[in-house]
């Protein structure tokens, strides 16, 4: 991968190791936060285990940088670091929400997903709590499908990453990356189409 | 040229639901094709809103969070490194040769170490979590969690008790019944008063003579007697 953007700040990163979140590391990390944990959220579908899986990407990149060889982009090794993290985390998230059932049913499933409310100053409520629903009904059903057809669904919508890039960070041909995005899409048209439906008729 | 619906299909899925003007033969097929024209505005509508859900930029706690993994992760290594470097001790000659002594002349790896390495080099992580989790101590169940149990389902673990006693007094009345049994029979067979036998058809249990209910219940295991308490 001769063109890589970020090609200069991780071969300093490989001749000068980082010992901690500093110079070019600290560039790569600035450059890559907000992206890795927009997808951690998207796959996780709540900030706790997105912190984790975020966590989890930048210790595992700070570990293993000096051992990438621009087979791929770097982008695509960070977005792959970051998927196998999210969905490993909600995987044994999950294992902990089966395990304290009771707890959650006391507190009135406090365990679920919450949206923020930035811009509810600049609509209606009415307007902000219908967006909102609807985000959380998109959000749910992204959550219904299987952590692989997740993955890609986030990384193709949500990031916007093309055919080959998805193919190179899930370490996939292109073939599995446009049939598994056929079968996501026609999970996700069952259950969206009758949400969107409802939400733009009302 | 015109296209099939599932080559459509496929193109509408590449262009996220919305063909562009140089899709000439797309846009063709969607003018003829009512189902594919149908697939393409859901496609878009759904590619939308996925696309449309709101970015999460990274909390600030994330740094904390980061900075904190990297100096375990470098403490981590450094105590690798330390240990790695550490001078390796010569082993003592009498102690070498003990170990020459005891070791298998003809020490050969078993079949299954194949599989072993095989499956640690395919997946290293799932191997080291298969290993640990084989040498973690197996904890008994707490107390707590019997009480738990019997506070949530306190039917099945009542029903088991009483079916046990109910299986031991079906079992000593029919040990009673059968040892009465017995003496009326020897009664009989030493010259004793003759004793006939009478068929009774009861309808109600009862009506039945005692004698024969606990015989019954011994029989059924305490059943008829639960059931005649339930009527009760």
């Amino acid at each position: 991968m001769r063109n890589d953007p970020d090609r200069s700040l991780v071969e300093s990163c490989q001749v000068s190791p980082p010992t901690g979140l500093e110079g070019a590391f600290r560039a790569l990390y600035e450059q890559y936060k907000d992206r890795v944990f927009n997808v951690c959220y998207r796959i996780t579908g709540n900030m706790t285990d997105a912190l984790d899986a975020s966590q989890e990407t930048f210790g595992i990149m700070f570990r293993k940088i000096g051992e990438f060889r621009f087979e791929s982009k770097f982008s695509s090794w960070v977005y792959r670091i970051a998927v196998n993290a999210s969905i490993d985390i909600k995987r044994r998230s999950g294992a902990r929400w089966l395990a304290s059932l009771d707890g959650s049913r006391e507190s009135g499933g406090a365990e679920l997903p919450r949206m923020d409310l930035r811009d509810d100053r600049t609509e209606a409520p009415a307007a902000a709590a219908s967006r909102h629903e609807l985000e959380d009904e998109i959000q749910q059903a992204i959550l219904r499908l299987s952590p692989k057809m997740r993955a890609i669904t986030v990384l193709r919508y949500v990031e916007s990453l093309s055919y080959e890039e998805i193919g190179e960070a899930l370490h996939i041909s292109i073939g599995t990356v446009k049939s598994r995005l056929s079968r996501a899409h026609q999970a996700l048209d069952r259950e969206l189409t009758p949400v969107l439906d409802r939400h733009y008729l009302t | 040229m015109t296209l099939s619906c599932l080559e459509s299909r496929e193109r509408l899925l590449d262009r996220r639901g919305v063909a562009r003007p140089e899709d000439l033969d797309l846009l063709a097929h969607l003018d003829v094709c009512g189902e594919c024209a149908g697939f393409a505005r859901r496609t878009a509508a759904v590619s939308e809103s996925l696309s449309g859900l709101p970015r999460r930029p990274a909390p600030q706690e994330l740094d904390g969070l980061v900075v904190a993994a990297l100096q375990a992760g470098h403490r981590q290594d450094r105590a690798v490194g330390g240990l790695r470097g550490l001078s390796r001790l010569p082993v003592p000659a009498e102690l070498a040769g003990r170990a020459l002594d005891v070791q298998p002349r003809d020490a050969r790896a078993p079949a299954v170490l194949d599989r072993l390495v095989d499956e640690d080099l395919r997946d290293q992580t799932a191997a080291m979590a298969r290993r640990f989790a084989g040498r973690l101590e197996r904890r008994p169940a707490p107390r707590v969690l019997r009480d738990r149990l019997e506070h949530f389902a306190p039917a099945p673990l009542r029903s088991t008790r009483i079916r046990r006693i109910l299986l031991a007094a079906a079992g000593v009345t029919l040990l009673l019944a059968a040892g009465g049994v017995w003496l009326l029979v020897r009664g009989a067979g030493q010259g004793g008063p003759d004793r006939d036998f009478e068929v009774r058809y009861e309808s109600s249990l009862d009506a039945l003579d005692p004698m024969a209910r606990s015989l019954l219940a011994g029989l059924s295991g305490g059943l008829v007697d639960t059931g005649a308490k339930r009527r009760l």
